[in-house]
């Protein structure tokens, strides 16, 4: 096999200490006006189920706070968990890749090397035009679960990305 | 290539009415049996016709649709698009540009291999799944177009200079139709490993698939189906409860030989004939009873290997072969995988030799899994399925007697699968081993990798554990509960080895 000359090369052991760390890579944070869109939407989510709620207590004879209480503190334990799970939300942009990472009880980051992009796109939602947000959504290959989704930027700033991102993936092509 | 001219529209050849009047005919053969169904118990007439003449008039307007069909089906090329025309109704043009073409595969049912024609089917590398089919054409044309589009598939990838490099030269070689059949197959399978195989498919699986086929029918007529019978069976209801004792094995035993006839069947019907051809260029599979299948996978399109296992085969020394191929369609589905049961070690070794020779050298880091996957399983396979049989008992003592016999048994087999996982990782290859009772092994090129993804749940990180999943375009493989430390450094080792790669992964 003639591949076998670049094998060797590549067989040399890379000293664990010498790879790029991922760990030692500062995350970006998202915009401020992220978490509140999310509450917002959170918040219209739960007046709506309130409203269904309401109707619903017509139709029995259990007293209201019984009704209302669980789910005010479910709607209290869901701001409390967004509120300290969106530092943890950010995203990084290395020589050679893209990362993402969120989750307060399901932590995941997942990075997307530019040689695998297939194409970037920008979404922006009808809350994202209220607060001027969009996310860069980067496609790869790999199907739907790969596929790396940064929400939470202005969309001047996500217009930035998504052109840095599509140079910087064009090169590999 | 000259005697092609698909400059001006192509029809198929004229056989195709008969396959396409006998793909029509299930529709056909479905409307005819709920007209029977609706009129089940009265006198049989429509508007003073006979069943036979109501028969003969479903078939007759089939035929005429089928002949529509076919007159309006074109074929032909303009420019660098191939494009086929259909539909009755509405029209539909279909446009597939050159390059957009991932294979051309040639089927033949068995009404084709009767009439002597093949059916033309190209992938694409659109996301949106269309009917790309031209079913029959006779087979000498068949291959020449296969030849062709594949050929211009190549030019237009050139002209649109994709394939620049040296390289080039090459994937143009392996992208070819991988005219293998002059070759040796390496796996064939005579009658006697095609019973085995048969007889070692997983026979829970297919019964459950024929019980829900026929349940799915059962209810559609239930009403039909039933309803006569209705007094009869209530009447016996009430025996049959209190000698369900007796009726549970038999209906076992029932099931069971039903699920293995039909396993037989289907094995028969898919795999007759197998043969399996590999060499650098890629792998080609033919194989199928009525229906001669001829798959191809060139070289570069291949993801990983996997291959596969079940408590009978493992007896018999088989494995299930599966080459997993980039299907932009469906990445981790099933779509575009070319399957080889009664594979033998031996023969293994020869395709892994041939694909990733790489596989061999190199040092391998070894990785097992936290204790934390075996107490998961402990609960949600072992103590909570207990806990729901046991609570079975208020129907009958028999029940918890069954979840005493279930814990111990499930654990054996969770301690089992636990000590079964593990990974290896060298410079260039992943190997993944999981599974005691359908062993499971995953080999894959670290440069097909596409992106990967480190997870933690809040159970993990009380542990100081994570996981790690690896995303290629033919699909999803991942690892649970490594230590934290472990599984940054592969995700972190995994990017850098994906960013320097030259090789592409298609």
């Amino acid at each position: 096999m003639d591949l076998s000359k670049t094998m060797l090369l590549e067989n040399l052991d890379i000293n664990p200490e010498e790879l790029p760390q991922m760990e030692a890579v500062d995350f970006e944070s998202l915009e401020s006006d992220y978490l509140y869109m999310r509450l917002t939407a959170w918040g219209l989510f739960f007046l709506m189920a309130a409203g269904v709620l309401t109707v619903l207590l017509f139709t029995t004879d259990v007293a209201a706070w019984m009704y209302y209480t669980p789910w005010a503190a479910l709607f209290a334990l869901v701001f409390i968990f967004e509120i300290i799970g969106f530092k943890i939300k950010g995203y990084a942009i290395r020589q050679k890749d893209v990362s993402y990472k969120s989750g307060l009880i399901w932590f995941h980051m997942t990075s997307v090397p530019f040689n695998r992009i297939q194409h970037c796109e920008i979404s922006q939602g009808p809350l994202g035009r209220l607060f001027n947000l969009a996310s860069v959504k980067v496609y790869t290959a790999g199907g739907s679960g790969s596929d790396l989704s940064i929400s939470g930027l202005t969309k001047e700033r996500a217009q930035r990305l998504r052109d840095f991102i599509t140079k910087l993936s064009a090169e590999y092509e | 290539m000259n005697n092609l001219n698909l400059n001006e529209p192509q029809r198929q050849s004229l056989v195709g009415v008969a396959v396409i009047f006998f793909k029509n005919l299930r529709v056909a053969a479905n409307i005819f049996i709920s007209v029977i169904l609706v009129q089940f118990g009265t006198e049989i007439s429509f508007w003073g016709l006979g069943l036979k003449e109501v028969g003969f008039i479903i078939a007759g307007l089939f035929l005429i649709i089928s002949y529509l069909q076919y007159r309006r089906f074109y074929f032909y090329v303009v420019d660098d698009k191939f494009i086929m025309e259909k539909g009755l109704l509405s029209r539909d043009r279909i446009t597939i540009p050159f390059d957009r073409i991932q294979t051309v595969n040639l089927n033949q049912n068995i009404i084709q291999q009767v009439l002597g024609v093949m059916a033309v089917k190209v992938d694409t590398a659109g996301s949106s799944e269309k009917e790309l089919e031209i079913s029959a054409l006779p087979k000498s044309y068949a291959r020449e177009l296969q030849n062709f589009l594949i050929e211009k598939k190549e030019e237009t990838k050139q002209e649109k200079g994709e394939l620049e490099t040296e390289t080039s030269e090459d994937e143009r070689e392996t992208n070819k139709t991988l005219d293998l059949s002059t070759k040796r197959p390496l796996v064939t399978l005579p009658i006697k490993d095609l019973l085995l195989v048969g007889l070692t498919e997983n026979h829970l699986r297919t019964g459950l698939l024929v019980f829900a086929v026929i349940n799915g029918y059962v209810w559609q007529f239930e009403e039909y189906l039933l309803k006569p019978f209705e007094p009869f069976l209530e009447e016996q209801a009430n025996t049959f409860m209190a000698s369900w004792l007796i009726l549970l094995p038999i209906a076992v035993l029932a099931f069971l030989f039903i699920s293995v006839l039909m396993s037989m069947i289907q094995s028969m019907l898919k795999y007759f004939n197998l043969e399996f051809f590999v060499d650098a260029k890629g792998v080609q599979l033919v194989s199928g009873l009525l229906k001669r299948a001829e798959y191809q996978i060139p070289n570069n399109k291949i993801q990983y290997l996997k291959w596969k296992s079940n408590p009978l085969r493992k007896l018999i020394g088989l494995r299930t072969l599966a080459v997993k191929q980039a299907s932009p369609e469906d990445a981790g589905g099933t779509k575009g995988v070319v399957r080889v049961p009664g594979c033998r070690d031996e023969q293994l070794e020869v395709v892994l030799d041939t694909f990733y020779p790489q596989a061999l050298e190199g040092t391998y880091t070894h990785y097992l899994p936290n204790k934390l996957l075996r107490l998961q399983h402990t609960i949600y396979f072992g103590i909570i399925p207990s806990i729901l049989i046991t609570g079975l008992g208020w129907f009958g003592w028999i029940f918890s007697l069954g979840a005493l016999l279930y814990l111990p048994i499930s654990l054996f087999f969770i301690k089992k699968y636990f000590y079964s996982v593990s990974m290896m990782v060298s410079s260039e290859m992943l190997i993944l081993k999981k599974g005691w009772v359908f062993p499971t092994r995953v080999a894959m090129p670290l440069y097909k990798l596409q992106n990967v993804k480190l997870t933690q749940s809040i159970f993990q990180k009380q542990r100081n554990l994570a996981s790690v999943t690896f995303y290629t375009a033919a699909g999803v493989e991942g690892f649970k509960h490594l230590p934290f430390e472990e599984a940054v450094e592969l995700y972190d080792f995994l990017l850098y080895k994906i960013e320097v790669e030259d090789r592409g992964w298609m």
